[in-house]
């Protein structure tokens, strides 16, 4: 549904995409990780061809962005990190406004709010102009401007920025619920949150591609190297003592009492225990660290 | 039909601050005023008691003439404060993206903005159409030369506001387009004064710059002489510049 074959951008002499490649096909949801500045928006932006790029190309359903840019964009949803809304419209005329030019007829226009409106919370402040509103509902009007042509491929930055955890549960019951009919890409920095919703993931780093394939997968490649412990009783001799062991590397304090590290093989987890327990600290945690936070460590290390 | 809802869209925003409406208030306010002073004149004219010389009564197009001279010069006010935000304000806003990912064709977006920003000043046009209507009850003008000075005066209102839009998509301040678009409409009309000085200099450069000068275009229509050549100038000049605002458009991704 959603090809984009090797991008490449340069903003006045530095790479800020280099040779991206990645496919999203119906059905999935795809998680764009990475950090402030690697890419996402810019990667995007040139999908929903707000931006050209330098070389490589973007597909939608069989449509090129710059070729066939009406056809190919009247099959995406975009929702940007900054949502575009006219401030001076109130919820209501906005969307309508975006189902227009989506060549929804009139007609059919007031069924398709009463669909998107309810799915949003958006009901209660439907006629109240968008400026007057707050951030999250903001968020959420933009996201109906996407939704409202019912779109094949849905890009969506940070779609839950600024929202609060009632919303975000609310955000993530409609990407689950769209996802049996749509390719979805989502970007996003709250990793527990892409754990849930995204069955595919993809990880950029500085303009490059570092790990693409479904989240088991990925998950399997990164796991049994990084573990986290905590400690009951914290002192700084307990970092001392394991760096002092030669199969411990990368070790790094991320917590009041919380450690990470790898370990060359998985059976020196026991000695690290032993060690710990002896010297007197007490283990709260010692775990392995396969959760996302150590494959999005681990990549864009 | 899609280029109608960015129209109507744009249309119906410019009244949501008092900015349009101000603006409106101005123009009608002005020609108002002036309209009374012209009348003062040529009774002033055409009646020697009330301290004019000898008594001639002159054609009552001239008065129509004054008042759509004098809308061009108002216009050069107008024209910015009405276009400086067409693209500008979206772009600072980024509220852009929304047009720029829709299903919709540059030329459509450019030219719905034109049609708004267009229909906003003919607005303020159709407002101030109290004085011809004066003049044509009271007085007895040529009613086609009228119309024909009419006419010039929404064609010229049309390369106005197709110039603004283009420089409004130029830059992400509205300041800096109503300066500039100000500024080129301005050079515009001076390009028939500049036509005269650089005479001596080179007959080949005057003639091109004469033609390039709206007023002499504008003169005939309101003299009313309706001709091809001065028409199509228009007509060239507007696409021309929808044109050049359809390209900064597109070019602006690749920025």
């Amino acid at each position: 549904m959603l090809e984009v074959n090797n991008l490449t951008k340069t903003y006045s002499g530095v790479k800020a995409l280099d040779d991206v490649s990645f496919t999203v096909t119906k059905g999935h949801v795809v998680g764009f990780l990475g950090a402030n500045g690697a890419g996402k928006t810019t990667t995007m932006d040139i999908i929903c061809g707000c931006l050209g790029s330098d070389s490589g190309n973007v597909t939608i359903c069989g449509f090129d962005i710059l070729d066939q840019p009406i056809q190919a964009k009247s099959k995406i949803g975009y929702l940007p990190d900054v949502p575009p809304l006219y401030r001076e419209m109130t919820v209501t005329e906005s969307v309508t406004y975006a189902a227009r030019l989506n060549g929804i007829p009139r007609e059919q226009v007031v069924s398709r709010l009463e669909e998107i409106l309810p799915l949003l919370s958006l009901t209660d402040v439907s006629n109240k102009l968008v400026g007057s509103l707050s951030k999250g509902y903001r968020q959420r009007v933009a996201l109906a401007h996407a939704l409202v042509p019912d779109p094949e491929v849905l890009v969506l930055d940070e779609p839950t920025e600024g929202l609060d955890p009632n919303q975000i549960a609310q955000i993530r019951d409609v990407i689950l619920t769209l996802k049996s009919h749509k390719a979805i890409i989502l970007s996003s920095h709250i990793l527990h949150e892409v754990q849930n919703l995204c069955d595919q993931l993809v990880i950029i780093n500085k303009g490059k591609i570092v790990t693409t394939g479904d989240y088991e997968s990925i998950a399997e490649r990164y796991q049994g190297r990084s573990y986290e412990l905590s400690v009951r009783h914290y002192s700084d001799a307990v970092v001392e003592k394991l760096t002092g062991l030669d199969f411990v590397t990368d070790l790094t304090k991320t917590d009041r009492n919380v450690l990470h590290f790898e370990l060359e093989e998985p059976h020196h987890l026991d000695q690290v225990a032993e060690l710990v327990l002896q010297e007197g600290y007490g283990i709260q945690k010692l775990a392995p660290l396969s959760s996302l936070e150590g494959i999005y460590k681990q990549a864009t290390a | 039909m899609k280029t109608f809802l960015i129209a109507k869209r744009d249309f119906k925003s410019g009244f949501s601050t008092p900015k349009t409406g101000a603006i409106i208030f101005f123009v009608v306010a002005l020609i108002s005023i002036f309209f009374a002073l012209f009348i003062q004149s040529y009774q002033q004219q055409a009646n020697p008691m009330l301290g004019g010389g000898a008594p001639q009564t002159p054609p009552i197009q001239h008065l129509i003439r004054s008042l759509v001279f004098n809308f061009y010069f108002i216009l050069l006010l107008i024209i910015p404060a009405v276009t400086m935000g067409t693209f500008s304000d979206e772009i600072k806003s980024q509220s852009i993206r929304f047009l720029q990912t829709a299903p919709i064709s540059t030329a459509s977006i450019v030219l719905g903005k034109f049609l708004s920003r267009w229909v906003t000043v003919l607005l303020a046009v159709l407002l101030c159409a109290v004085q011809p209507i004066f003049l044509a009850v009271y007085g007895n003008p040529e009613v086609p030369a009228m119309l024909s000075a009419y006419l010039g005066l929404v064609l010229v209102i049309s390369f106005q506001v197709a110039f603004g839009v283009w420089v409004s998509s130029l830059t992400s301040e509205q300041f800096i387009a109503f300066i500039f678009t100000m500024l080129g409409l301005f050079s515009f009309l001076m390009l028939d004064f500049i036509g005269d000085t650089l005479a001596g200099s080179s007959g080949y450069v005057k003639d091109v710059l004469e033609y390039l000068a709206p007023m002499n275009h504008f003169e005939n229509l309101t003299n009313g002489l309706i001709t091809l050549g001065d028409v199509t100038y228009f007509l060239v000049m507007t696409f021309g510049f929808l044109f050049f605002a359809n390209v900064s458009f597109d070019s602006r991704r690749w920025r």
